[in-house]
């Protein structure tokens, strides 16, 4: 693995070669419009379904194995 | 029925000439006769399926019935079903049942879609062969002339080209990312169209790239794509880079003919490496669109030979930042420890796979301070440069012609080993995903072996609709009828 990362690394440095000055980085396409919405809730009452997936919980927490002494 | 195309089938079935469920039923054999071979399906949701047909029946019966109705479709196992497994054919997502469905599958539902199931794909998306999946390889439908040498589907929407290909589906979903539908439409025969980014809503979408990654359909024709891209597509306020912007019917753009038609050929995608029968058909492909009345231009997108290691620290950046969510807590696999540190790593130890690991080392590399402007900052600026090529180029020319893929599909134990290798599978399906700009391929003709090569045809940012003109001309023209070796037709 370290080799092939090692390898990967090599071939982007070919990027090193193209001239950016001046250029500004591409964020996205810049296709849609930012927009603002409320601040509101949209949905909830989901507690059941957001710990359905959950590899163990505790009633309404998801549960790891202790962090504080 | 082995024949039907997606459009013929909707046909018979506002004619009343056939039953959704005789449809779906049909489906369903064939999977189970010949999925054993080719594994295109991680699911298969057969109970669903049939409610969902009888339900269609009923709505068929009235008259009144959407547009999708009675259809059946696979979705590939990236976009999230509510209550049936979503894997993204990994480990960490074995069990994974979403409560709550993706904008994308949420369309093709109301618009009454059968899912037959959930389609194989490279372990979250990364690969161009199918063979990074925890559910296994997918084989390519096609064989060599004689010879039974199984050979790769393409990837990563694998599972989606083979099951359109063998006749296991009547269309599917696919996502590109840098190439993830296209590529797989050439090694497989089919048709499949990345849509400008922003145009498929990516809620429910279990993300690659964020920034790149696209949904798009993958059928038999070009007629059968936009059928399924009108389905697809549309705003959708819980993306924040969905573009609202109303959904044409695209069906309307296919005989709309390339007369006066600029086609730009850019000359950087015919290095000296390509193959003869991948150049040739190239030619072919030039040969029909003028025929046709479309007037054909040289061009030049000079930065082409950067879009692949851009794209590998573009994409793997990202990767790295959305898949730290996979942490054995809230949801997918936990392999339990002593500590919260130690069940992290055990977990995404054990969860992903090789390929998946490598890119998120990769990707956490090029983001770290230290590292972060001399990879990432730059790459994002090349990006740019990119993006330019083809504002430049569409300055000039409506649409552009290339092949989709360097090579036909390959054999399973020919896959090189060099990940760097592999990655030059995507070289000319890249440059566009990196811009945002809409692309297809479509079945153009058989190599030397008899396997079956695609063109790519690249358009202006929510230009899809000329695409599907242009496709449409060329379909004609190549006339692919040709079928694989495993089909369902020949099992029937």
């Amino acid at each position: 693995m370290r080799q092939e990362l090692s390898g990967i690394l090599g071939w982007v440095e070919q990027l090193n070669e193209v001239d950016i000055t001046d250029v500004p980085p591409m964020i996205g396409t810049g296709l849609a419009t930012p927009r603002l919405r409320d601040d509101v809730v949209t949905d909830g009452d989901k507690r059941d379904a957001v710990l359905s997936n959950a590899p163990d919980s505790v009633g309404p927490y998801f549960t790891v194995p202790k962090v504080v002494e | 029925m082995h024949d039907l195309t997606l459009a013929s089938a909707r046909k018979a079935l506002r004619e009343r000439r056939l039953s959704a469920i005789d449809l779906t039923d049909h489906f369903l054999a064939a999977i189970k006769k010949l999925d054993g071979d080719i594994n295109s399906y991680v699911t298969v949701t057969e109970d669903q399926a049939r409610a969902g047909a009888r339900a269609a029946d009923a709505l068929l019966a009235t008259g009144n019935a959407p547009s999708l109705c009675g259809l059946p479709l696979g979705i590939k196992d990236l976009f999230c079903t509510n209550g049936v497994r979503t894997t993204a054919s990994s480990n960490i997502l074995r069990d994974f049942v979403p409560p709550y469905e993706s904008t994308v599958t949420s369309n093709l539902l109301a618009d009454g879609a059968i899912f037959l199931g959930k389609t194989n794909l490279d372990e979250f998306a990364m690969g161009s062969t199918n063979m990074t999946s925890a559910f296994g390889p997918v084989t390519n439908p096609w064989r060599r002339k004689g010879t039974d040498v199984s050979l790769v589907p393409g990837g990563s929407s694998g599972g989606s080209a083979a099951a359109v290909a063998a006749g296991l589906a009547l269309g599917t979903t696919g996502t590109d990312t840098g190439g993830s539908i296209r590529q797989p439409a050439s090694y497989c025969g089919i048709t499949g169209i990345k849509p400008t980014y922003g145009r498929c809503s990516r809620f429910g979408t279990i993300a690659f790239a964020s920034s790149l990654d696209q949904a798009g359909p993958m059928a038999r024709t070009m007629e059968d794509c936009a059928i399924l891209l009108e389905s697809m597509a549309g705003f959708d306020p819980k993306d924040s880079t969905s573009v609202d912007r109303p959904v044409p019917r695209y069906e309307d753009a296919l005989e709309r003919g390339v007369k006066g038609l600029k086609v730009g050929i850019p000359r950087e995608y015919r290095p000296d490496t390509l193959p003869d029968d991948i150049a040739a058909l190239w030619d072919q492909g030039i040969a029909w669109l003028r025929d046709a009345g479309a007037e054909i231009v040289d061009v030049s997108l000079p930065h082409t030979k950067y879009g692949l290691p851009t794209y590998y620290i573009v994409a793997l950046a990202e990767a790295s930042s959305n898949l730290a969510r996979y942490d054995g807590v809230r949801f997918g696999e936990r392999v339990d420890a002593a500590s919260l540190d130690e069940l992290y790593e055990a977990t995404r130890h054990a969860g992903f796979g090789e390929e998946v690991r490598r890119r998120i080392l990769m990707g956490t590399y090029v983001l770290s301070s230290g590292y972060y402007d001399a990879y990432y900052l730059r790459a994002q600026k090349v990006r740019t440069l990119i993006q330019r090529d083809f504002l430049n180029a569409f300055d000039t020319v409506d649409v552009l012609l290339t092949p989709t893929a360097p090579s036909a599909a390959f054999a399973h134990s020919e896959r090189p080993t060099d990940p760097v290798q592999i990655y030059l599978n995507d070289i000319f399906t890249v440059p566009a995903s990196m811009a945002g700009v809409p692309a297809l391929s479509l079945p153009a003709g058989l190599d030397h072996d008899g396997l079956p090569l695609g063109l790519q045809l690249i358009g202006r940012y929510f230009e899809e609709e000329t695409l599907f003109a242009a496709g449409r001309v060329m379909e004609k023209a190549a006339g692919f009828t040709h079928r694989p070796a495993l089909h369902a037709g020949a099992f029937a």
